[in-house]
């Protein structure tokens, strides 16, 4: 199972997805904004704003072509594509959505590259290969195995997990947040987060836009309750932050508004245990408060950039402060300037290095 | 020793750039030569020369995706590592490769 690399692959697919969703999801609000609808027929009257609102969502529809494509495409290189794309194709015609485009793109994947390395012809022949036989192959059998076998369960569970969701009420919806938020937050834009990533995109691309929604508010939470609990220290006058972490705070600051935690890592790392203690919990209240308001939109990326998008931008807003306050809060009563000196040797992590082999 | 690297997380935006600074930083003070390529969500930055690979002892790939030009590689000593490594413990990682290496 370790040579299938399945993480890996996920992951360069979900590298490429990110600005193909945060272009959609802005055309969309743009066009939102400007009053336009969804075209419906394309030879008749249409304003600038339909145009955009119809391009952003049909660029949203596209999740399962694009998904597939691009899984297909980092486990086979070339000759993932094309298969990978038909088959995106058909399971955004029967509906298999996002989940259904996940798993043709690696069934695509690994059968163009097991056929790659498995089929041999006589050399006069061999330029036909990459041209029709591999794509031609690997789409006919990933295509059928997707329609007849697959997709019937599939089709089944996405039936199920979004009346489920749709469903949930009071407590149960809460602690749905609440996981949602702490997930994602917990490692700052890392493997975790992005593995919420592709369950809240997976539901968003159902119409079910409110997990994403928790997650992006709840990315913010770290850089903006660092913001605030500086503010708090320098009005309390309790001397938490060093000269190099005020310094990174204002990158962290900005680099938080659209939603990119990283920057606070400078700070983070010198108190990981204690800060990380403190977005967890700012971030479920913040999760939970976006679930518990049902705050959507349809923007997947973009921090304060998804205000326009925000069916309530009030109560969105309003549960990021809320978590960010929380999280600064604690955080001032945590959190320990880090001396000079500890700051120079800069202590590491001890993670297992052990396991860590070099090949070659 | 002469180490050449290359970065490339999820997001392209923020990790492969820490990454590569604390690689670099770990590196230096340990006394090393050190080049970094980034691949982020701009495409190849700082992009290693032939001549920069062929002399390197060891390649350090702190990659959470699958990075272009990897064949470039083959018949090299090759760590490889998630971002998150190279971003919490760059410096016990160039320990753990001096020692395992026994240049």
């Amino acid at each position: 199972m370790k040579n299938l690399n399945i993480k890996k692959n996920l992951m360069t697919a979900i590298s490429y997805l990110i600005p193909f969703v945060c272009c959609s999801g802005m055309l969309m609000v743009v066009g939102n904004i400007l009053g336009g609808q969804t075209i419906k027929n394309f030879n008749g009257d249409m304003h600038v704003a339909d145009v955009l609102f119809t391009l952003g969502g049909d660029g949203l529809g596209l999740l399962a072509v694009f998904i597939s494509m691009f899984i297909a495409y980092a486990i086979a290189d070339r000759t993932g594509i094309v298969p990978g794309f038909l088959c995106g194709v058909l399971c955004k015609e029967y509906g298999y959505g996002f989940l259904g485009g996940l798993l043709a793109g690696f069934l695509a994947g690994y059968l163009a590259n097991y056929l790659k390395n498995t089929i041999k012809l006589p050399n006069w022949f061999e330029g036909i290969k990459p041209m029709l036989i591999l794509p031609f192959l690997t789409t006919l059998i990933v295509g059928l195995v997707m329609r007849y076998i697959i997709g019937i369960p599939i089709n089944a569970l996405q039936g199920f997990i979004t009346s489920t969701l749709t469903t949930l009420q009071g407590g149960s919806i809460l602690v749905l947040g609440l996981v949602v938020g702490i997930l994602s937050a917990v490692d700052y834009g890392g493997p975790i987060n992005k593995v919420v990533f592709v369950f809240c995109l997976g539901l968003m691309s159902e119409g079910y836009t409110t997990p994403m929604n928790a997650l992006i508010s709840a990315s913010m939470i770290a850089p903006l309750g660092l913001t605030i609990c500086y503010l708090l220290s320098r009005i309390i006058k309790k001397d938490i932050f060093s000269s190099d972490e005020t310094n990174a705070l204002k990158s962290a600051f900005i680099m938080g508004c659209c939603q990119i935690t990283e920057g606070s890592y400078p700070i983070i790392l010198n108190d990981l245990v204690r800060i990380t203690i403190c977005t967890a919990i700012g971030a479920a209240v913040n999760g939970a408060l976006v679930f518990y308001w049902e705050c959507t939109n349809p923007i997947a990326w973009g921090g304060f950039f998804t205000i326009p998008g925000q069916n309530h931008p009030g109560l969105w807003t309003a549960a990021l402060l809320i978590g960010s306050c929380i999280f600064a809060i604690l955080c001032l009563f945590l959190k320990k300037k880090p001396s000079a000196s500890t700051a120079e040797s800069e202590e590491e992590q001890d993670l297992n290095l052990s396991s860590i082999k070099i090949s070659g | 020793m002469n180490i050449v690297g290359v970065a490339a997380c999820v997001a392209g935006v923020a990790h492969t750039y820490i990454a590569k600074e604390k690689l670099i930083k770990a590196a230096q003070k340990a006394g090393h030569t050190i080049s970094m390529e980034t691949q982020g969500q701009i495409g190849i930055e700082d992009e290693l020369s032939s001549e920069k690979i062929k002399n390197a002892d060891v390649v350090i790939l702190a990659v959470d995706t699958a990075i272009k030009g990897r064949d470039r590689f083959t018949g090299k000593k090759v760590v490889e590592i998630p971002t998150e490594v190279a971003v919490h413990s760059s410096g016990k990682l160039i320990k753990h490769i001096e020692e395992n290496l026994k240049l």
